[in-house]
C-alpha cells in the first residue's frame, strides 16, 4: 500500500527514499511499527509535501480496508486499524 | 486557481486577467496595494465565516497574489507585509520593472519565500510561473508521475517542497538532518526578454 503511493515519485526515487528513510531510523519493513517516526522522516525530507503523501497513504489504506477516515486521521491511526483488522482475520 | 492581482497600470492588469482567465483561473484585480489588502482582508473574513470542512481556517484565501512593486497609495512590499501578517503561508509573486538586485534586497525584509518576475516578461511566463510549469517539468524529468500527482491536487508549497526533497535525495552524499531546521528567505526569479504589453 505504501509503495502504491510512493511509486508515483518514480521507482528510482522510491528506492533512494528508502535508503534515506533507513538513515533517519525507519527501515522499509518497520513503517507499520514506526508510523510517527516515518511521518517525521517524510517531513524532514519533503517538508510540506509530506502531508499530501501521508493523506494518500491513509486514503489507500481506507480504500483497501473499507474504512472511513476523516481529515484528522493520522497515519498512525490508519496503520493501527489496519493491523487490528489483519490480526482479526 | 484563485488569483489576486494588484497592478496600477490598467492595460497590464487587463492583460494578466485575460491570460489567466483564458486558462480557467478565477482572477480578482485591484489597482493598488491598499485596495489589494482590503480585498484580501475581505476574502479572509469571508473564508473564516464560511469555514468549510475541507479548508483550514488559516489557509490563504488565494492560491497566488501577484503584486506590482511600485503602486500609488501602498506599494507592493507594504501590501505583501500586510498579507503575510494575515496569512503567513500566502504565495506571493512580485511582478516588477525594478532591477532584481533592488527587489532581492527589499524582499529580505519579508520572512517568507516569495517569487520575482522581472518586467518586461512574456505573458506566457507569468502563466507558467503561476501554474508552476517549471517545477512540474523538473519533476517530470525526475520520473515523477505528474498525471497522478496532479490528481492529489497539491498546493504550490507542496510541489516546491517535493521537488526540493527529490533533488536532495538524488544528490550524492547528501544527508538529511532531523527536524528543526529553519527555512531561510528565498526568492525565485523568472525573466524574459520580451515585454508584457
Amino acid at each position: 500500500m505504501l509503495e502504491d503511493v510512493l511509486k508515483v515519485l518514480g521507482v528510482d526515487n522510491m528506492a533512494v527514499l528508502y535508503v534515506h528513510l533507513e538513515k533517519l531510523g525507519v527501515k522499509r519493513n518497520e513503517v507499520a511499527d514506526k508510523p510517527v517516526e516515518f511521518s517525521n522522516a517524510l517531513r524532514t525530507i519533503f517538508g510540506q509535501a509530506a502531508s499530501i503523501l501521508e493523506r494518500q497513504i491513509i486514503s489507500t489504506i481506507a480504500s483497501r480496508t473499507g474504512g472511513i477516515y476523516g481529515q484528522k486521521t493520522t497515519l498512525a491511526d490508519a496503520l493501527q486499524k489496519l493491523k487490528q483488522e489483519a490480526s482479526a482475520n | 486557481m484563485k488569483i489576486l492581482i494588484a497592478e496600477d497600470e490598467e492595460n497590464i492588469s487587463m492583460l494578466y486577467r485575460i491570460a489567466l482567465e483564458s486558462k480557467g483561473h478565477d482572477v480578482t484585480s485591484t489597482k493598488d496595494g491598499e485596495e489589494c489588502v482590503q480585498q484580501y482582508k475581505s476574502s479572509v473574513s469571508r473564508n473564516s465565516q464560511s469555514n468549510g470542512t475541507n479548508e483550514s481556517p488559516s489557509a490563504p484565501p488565494y492560491d497566488v497574489v501577484i503584486l506590482d512593486y511600485r503602486m500609488p497609495r501602498m506599494d507592493g512590499m507594504d501590501a505583501a507585509k500586510h498579507i503575510l501578517k494575515l496569512r503567513p503561508k500566502q504565495r506571493i509573486i512580485f511582478a516588477s520593472a525594478f532591477v532584481k538586485e533592488t527587489l532581492m534586497e527589499s524582499i529580505k525584509e519579508l520572512d517568507q519565500v516569495v517569487e520575482l518576475l522581472q518586467k518586461p516578461f512574456e505573458i506566457d511566463v507569468l502563466v507558467d510561473t503561476v501554474e508552476d510549469k517549471t517545477i512540474y517539468q523538473q519533476l517530470e524529468k525526475l520520473n515523477v508521475n505528474i498525471k497522478h500527482l496532479l490528481g492529489w491536487n497539491p498546493s504550490h508549497a507542496q510541489v516546491r517542497d517535493l521537488l526540493d526533497g527529490l533533488l536532495k535525495l538524488r544528490k550524492p552524499g547528501f544527508e538529511f538532518e532531523t527536524m528543526g531546521t529553519s527555512k531561510k528567505n528565498r526568492a525565485h526569479i523568472s525573466q524574459s526578454s520580451q515585454a508584457a504589453t
